[in-house]
């Protein structure tokens, strides 16, 4: 398809999925009410009614949510392909998924069978008013949850995505010039230094960044309240694509929340209060079972963490509702997972009678609640955290623990992060694949939670904000290679697996943009 | 404008060989498909659509058949070398569907008797390439069947005038008689002042004028055709 019908395409598609939402309305009552203004004439009717829409503020609004829809849209597709090739154009991949997502549910309804507690159940009347009046503390009730246990952790995920093979593919034991030290064993077309040194330039040394340039000892005149003042000025005109080219340099610590909500398009409108509204009256009135299993991760991994614990109450708010959020089940047109599906009880067969389980089609493992946390920083009212998370994950964090070929998926971010060593510290990688420490299997675990509860909040947050600018993980994978590459001194010295996480094991004194930017602009090609 | 596939058979690939002995440890890079189309038939092709199959670059050569009776076949190439992977030795593009519209080839794709695909994979990482779903388009023959009943509801109206312009022209020659009617006159119109009042029941003059009327738009009409 050449570039004008595709054009076409995309436009009819993002018309589709405007028409009808509230903006539309509201911007055709805004249209309807400007008629009675006298500077409004009959003969130039259509140009008086658009200028007025572009003074008031609402062509801006129309631009953000085009904005955002070009994000989350399909990319252009041959008629032929089938929707499941939408998904994921590759078949080996799409059946590793389907195997995967089957051992996950057969994991989750086998733990329901052997418990005992049905996948859901309607709370009685007495749970529901003791639930509503709880509902701002709910850390504080101790359940036992002794016999619950994530449906899998992140190295089980590892396992699979190290056995993950190409049919086509001459993966030959002998040594040749495309052995791969690494676990990853899939070709995917990963970018080396030089492309993301052209993808990644505002993180180059000639260009101001928040992390480096805001330090103590220099003097905020050089870069910090220039770059303050550009920033008000850029939440003043509510621009989302403009927001996102700022935060590639970082975002202003008292700007960072004004600004990720205008690059998600999270407008905390009245209809987004009630829809979280009627989220809650879900979790009130039922009870599923993926609830003990969030209550579980965030007792496990937020409430033990230092800096995360205070938001223990916001986090099960969040994670709660999300789960019974059928809007999310719009991503995965996109994503190469399927939701899973349960029958009702007492109807075995027929597809009528299956629903979608959990009714977002995502199902928690351990450590999901380390995507929320970190927003808990930003955000205090429940239901603009709730819209900022769940936008952030139908973009970005369900590529984490989904198998596709997507360049910002976790395999290409893996294989990213092994190339990336093997090519620039191959003594270091050579070493540690001698005494059987794989590098991957230390650096996995910050990848798939995208550095959440490995770095101070303050870096994360900076990290954060470029995943957010660049609108690709690949920045992770690259701060991984870069925190080998800065400890890579200790690390030639040990002598074991134990040893070499030992030395890996706190990330919290790291600064990551001095890092990243050393390893794309310094180092030696 | 609609297409439909032709049935087109294809024959399984020939990977090519350097030299008589097939060895093990190299594999063929360059692989031969032929898709002939049905024996008698020249096609004018649309489209040819596809799915890729670790192939990394296609090239398309037409055997086309001039009409006439002892024209020679004479193969032709449409397109060479179109990449259809961006990286030979990576995944991108390697199972995607693909479509080679006539507008991007480089000559006439009209009646074509023989189609081959030369396909090229210079990786060594793949252990096989091919295409798959292979289907040839060509417009639809019954288009031009609706066109002719088309034409049959516009006749040709050359030299003549245009029939909008002669239906008002006459309703407004009828509006005058039927004016001319009401308002009659006992003026005599000279040679033709006959009355039968016993006999007749009409007045003459009335006969006279519906008469003189209806003659005249019998003229009128008379001189439009």
């Amino acid at each position: 398809m050449d570039e004008g019908t595709e054009l076409c395409v995309t436009i009819g598609q993002i018309v589709q999925r405007l028409k009808g939402t509230h903006l539309h309305s509201q911007i055709e009552r805004q249209a309807k009410e400007c008629l009675h203004q006298p500077d409004i004439r009959l003969e130039s009717l259509k140009e008086d009614v658009r200028s007025f829409l572009r003074t008031s503020g609402w062509e801006r609004r129309l631009q953000n949510a085009v904005y955002r829809e070009l994000h989350v849209q399909l990319p252009p597709s041959h008629p032929a392909a089938p929707p499941e090739h939408l998904k994921e154009p590759l078949a080996y991949m799409r059946k590793a998924q389907a195997s995967w997502e089957k051992r996950v549910l057969k994991s989750l309804n086998s733990m329901s069978s052997e418990l005992g507690v049905p996948l859901a159940r309607r709370r009685p009347t007495l749970e529901q008013k003791e639930l509503t009046n709880k509902w701002n503390e709910m850390g504080t009730d101790e359940p036992d949850l002794s016999r619950f246990r994530p449906v899998y952790a992140p190295k089980d995920f590892l396992e699979v995505l190290i056995s993950l093979r190409n049919p086509n593919h001459d993966s030959s034991e002998e040594v040749s010039v495309r052995s791969h030290w690494g676990l990853i064993q899939i070709p995917l077309n990963v970018r080396d230094v030089p492309q993301l040194r052209r993808a990644y330039s505002e993180l180059n040394m000639a260009t101001g960044q928040l992390g480096i340039d805001d330090h103590a000892h220099v003097h905020p005149d050089l870069f910090e309240s220039e770059y303050i003042q550009v920033g008000k000025k850029v939440v003043s005109e509510q621009d989302s694509a403009a927001a996102q080219q700022y935060s590639r340099q970082g975002c202003p610590t008292e700007l960072r929340a004004d600004l990720w909500a205008l690059i998600l398009n999270s407008t905390n409108q009245p209809q987004d209060v009630m829809h979280y509204e009627q989220l809650k009256a879900g979790v009130i009135q039922h009870d599923l079972l993926v609830d003990n299993l969030i209550y579980k991760d965030v007792k496990l991994t937020a409430s033990n963490d230092d800096y995360y614990f205070v938001f223990e109450d916001f986090l099960y708010q969040v994670l709660l509702c999300f789960s019974r959020d059928t809007a999310v089940l719009d991503h995965f047109k996109y994503n190469s997972a399927t939701p899973p599906k349960s029958y009702m009880e007492g109807k075995e067969s027929g597809d009528d009678c299956a629903v979608v389980y959990p009714p977002n089609g995502v199902i928690p493992f351990h450590g999901f609640s380390m995507y929320v946390a970190p927003l808990c920083f930003l955000y205090n009212e429940p239901s603009k955290l709730y819209s900022v998370f769940r936008e952030m994950y139908i973009r970005y964090f369900f590529r984490l623990h989904s198998i596709s070929s997507s360049q910002s998926g976790i395999v290409s971010l893996c294989l990213q992060f092994e190339r990336l060593l093997q090519t620039h510290l191959p003594q270091l990688f050579y070493h540690l694949r001698q005494i059987g420490a794989q590098p991957l299997r230390i650096a996995f675990k910050w990848m798939v939670r995208a550095f959440s509860g490995y770095l101070s909040t303050d870096q994360l947050l900076l990290l954060w904000d470029r995943i957010l600018g660049y609108d690709s993980l690949e920045i992770v994978a690259v701060l991984a290679a870069a925190v080998f590459a800065f400890r890579s001194e200790n690390l030639m010295e040990v002598t074991s697996l134990a040893s070499a996480e030992a030395v890996l094991a706190d990330l919290s004194t790291l600064k990551v943009m001095p890092l990243i930017q050393i390893f794309l602009f310094a180092t030696a090609i | 404008m609609s297409v439909s596939p032709i049935s087109c058979t294809v024959k399984p690939p020939v990977f090519l060989q350097i030299g008589e002995t097939k060895t093990d440890t190299s594999r063929s890079g360059v692989c031969v498909v032929d898709v002939s189309l049905p024996f008698g038939k020249p096609v004018n092709i649309e489209e040819i659509t596809f799915k890729n199959y670790y192939t990394a670059y296609v090239t398309v050569r037409l055997l086309r058949r001039s009409p006439g009776q002892e024209a020679a076949a004479k193969w032709w190439t449409a397109l060479r070398d179109l990449p259809l992977m961006d990286n030979p030795h990576t995944e991108g593009g390697s199972q995607d569907y693909f479509s080679i519209h006539r507008t991007q080839m480089k000559v006439e794709p009209d009646h074509v008797v023989s189609v081959r695909l030369i396909l090229r994979q210079p990786s060594s990482a793949w252990l096989t390439f091919n295409l798959e779903e292979i289907k040839i388009f060509q417009k639809e023959v019954s288009d031009w069947l609706s066109d002719l009943t088309l034409v049959d509801q516009h006749p040709d109206l050359e030299g003549l005038p245009d029939p909008q312009t002669v239906s008002s022209s006459i309703q407004q020659m009828w509006a005058l008689t039927e004016v001319m009617q009401t308002n009659q006159t006992t003026a005599s119109i000279g040679r033709f002042d006959v009355s039968w009042t016993q006999d007749d029941r009409l007045c003459p003059q009335e006969v006279l004028h519906a008469s003189v009327s209806r003659f005249i738009l019998v003229v009128l009409m008379f001189s439009f055709i």
